[in-house]
């Protein structure tokens, strides 16, 4: 079900006990996700979801541009989501939390080589341990890589993480740089 | 190559899909990633349904106090009705109490054709035969009851009497039944006896009571 099915869906009385739920078939594993990419307790995502699909229903008639019903839930989400943060007093410390104007000005970070003097099996062992390190610090990049691999596009991620689409594309094309630069060694071991 | 043909190279390669001149050990790579990016994704599948359905109930409730119609409770529907019938079933299979008939019933008795021959032979012969010729389809007049013109009777003795001239009157013997059933002359063996004699004469409810003496005398 495309996303302005679903506004229509919403907006009609007889149909609304069957919208909501296929609003949050579609819309809740994505959700998860990407709050989970920003590491928040499950608990708190679940929070975050509710007050943003209750937003979605008490706010439908602000929105003005039906077309943009998706972008518009996401920003939603992303709104609830600063408000926790401002709330809890957390660390902002995830790419998805920080303001646009800032992540404009952000330079090239990525680590050239990723060594942690670990012993490994093999280069299976390898991947398996280097990808837990990346997800654990870097949950963000490893969101939108993710995402790509299960073929979403950069146009829709970056409806996802609200921003432009040449900001999202170099974002990803970062965090493929900082993928490579974790799965190096593998590859170097490989090599030996 | 290019940094963006490398970059597609690489998501190609996590997706699975064959990358012609890609250096075959970061290919290696890839596929070892992808396995387990996969991995990972199910984990967290498996978490997410998980919390979906609790999630679901949680929303379920919040929207219906502010923007759904409640759903209406049947009061009287088939599952109701089943489980009274189920509780009403069980309390008296509980309680084992048996269907017991305390009033009297009317002496003067109204009878089918079917009952009215079975009782009286010669209305066989009313009916099928006029002066010894046999009638094809009977004499339809023969369906209506034969009035007995019985007086009711109070007493067991009074019973008694009438009870001399109709010794098959299945009502009078139920009714005699239920004076020695009860009352000054109770007699259970007695009453026994008469329930059983209306019962052989097709009254179901001297049937009733006879089970529901011989139950008693068990216990």
């Amino acid at each position: 079900m495309i996303a302005i099915e679903l506004l229509e869906q919403l907006r009609d009385d007889a149909k609304r006990e069957v919208a909501w739920e296929n609003l949050l078939d579609k819309y809740y594993d994505h959700f998860f996700r990407f709050l989970a990419s920003n590491k928040i307790s499950v608990d708190e995502i679940d929070d975050i979801i509710h007050d943003t699909l209750f937003s979605v229903f008490s706010k439908l008639d602000t929105l003005e541009d039906d077309s943009k019903f998706e972008s518009w839930m996401w920003r939603i989400l992303r709104n609830n989501m600063n408000a926790y943060f401002n709330e809890s007093n957390k660390k902002k410390d995830i790419m998805f939390a920080v303001d646009s104007k800032d992540l404009e000005n952000l330079g090239d970070e990525v680590p050239l080589n990723v060594k942690f003097e670990q012993e490994y099996d093999d280069e299976s062992h390898c991947v398996e341990e280097k990808l837990k390190i990346f997800q654990k610090d870097a949950p963000d990049r490893h969101f939108v890589i993710t995402q790509q691999m299960d073929g979403v596009s950069i146009k829709e991620i970056a409806v996802m993480i609200g921003r432009e689409y040449p900001a999202t594309k170099e974002y990803i094309s970062q965090s493929k740089k900082k993928l490579e630069a974790y799965l190096k060694e593998c590859y170097e071991m490989s090599e030996s | 190559m290019s940094e963006q043909i490398k970059y597609d190279d690489f998501i190609s390669a996590l997706q699975g899909q064959k990358v012609p001149g890609m250096d075959p050990k970061w290919r290696l790579i890839l596929r070892m990633a992808r396995n387990v990016f996969i991995k990972q994704k199910n984990e967290q599948n498996a978490l997410i349904q998980e919390r979906k359905k609790a999630f679901k109930i949680r929303m379920q409730k919040s929207l219906e106090k502010n923007f759904l119609i409640p759903k209406k409770k049947k009061s009287f529907d088939y599952k109701s009705w089943f489980l009274i019938l189920i509780i009403g079933s069980s309390g008296a299979f509980a309680t084992k109490e048996f269907v017991h008939f305390t009033k009297p019933l009317p002496l003067e008795l109204t009878f089918t054709q079917e009952e009215l021959e079975g009782q009286d032979p010669k209305l066989f012969w009313k009916k099928w035969f006029n002066n010894g010729t046999f009638v094809m389809f009977g004499h339809k007049t023969i369906t209506k009851p034969v009035p007995t013109n019985l007086t009711e009777c109070k007493e067991l003795d009074d019973c008694l009497v009438i009870l001399e001239k109709n010794p098959h009157n299945p009502n009078l013997l139920f009714n005699i039944g239920l004076k020695y059933e009860s009352g000054e002359n109770k007699n259970i063996n007695k009453a026994l006896e008469f329930y059983k004699r209306s019962m052989a004469l097709g009254n179901f409810y001297a049937q009733y009571n006879y089970d529901n003496l011989i139950t008693k005398k068990t216990k």
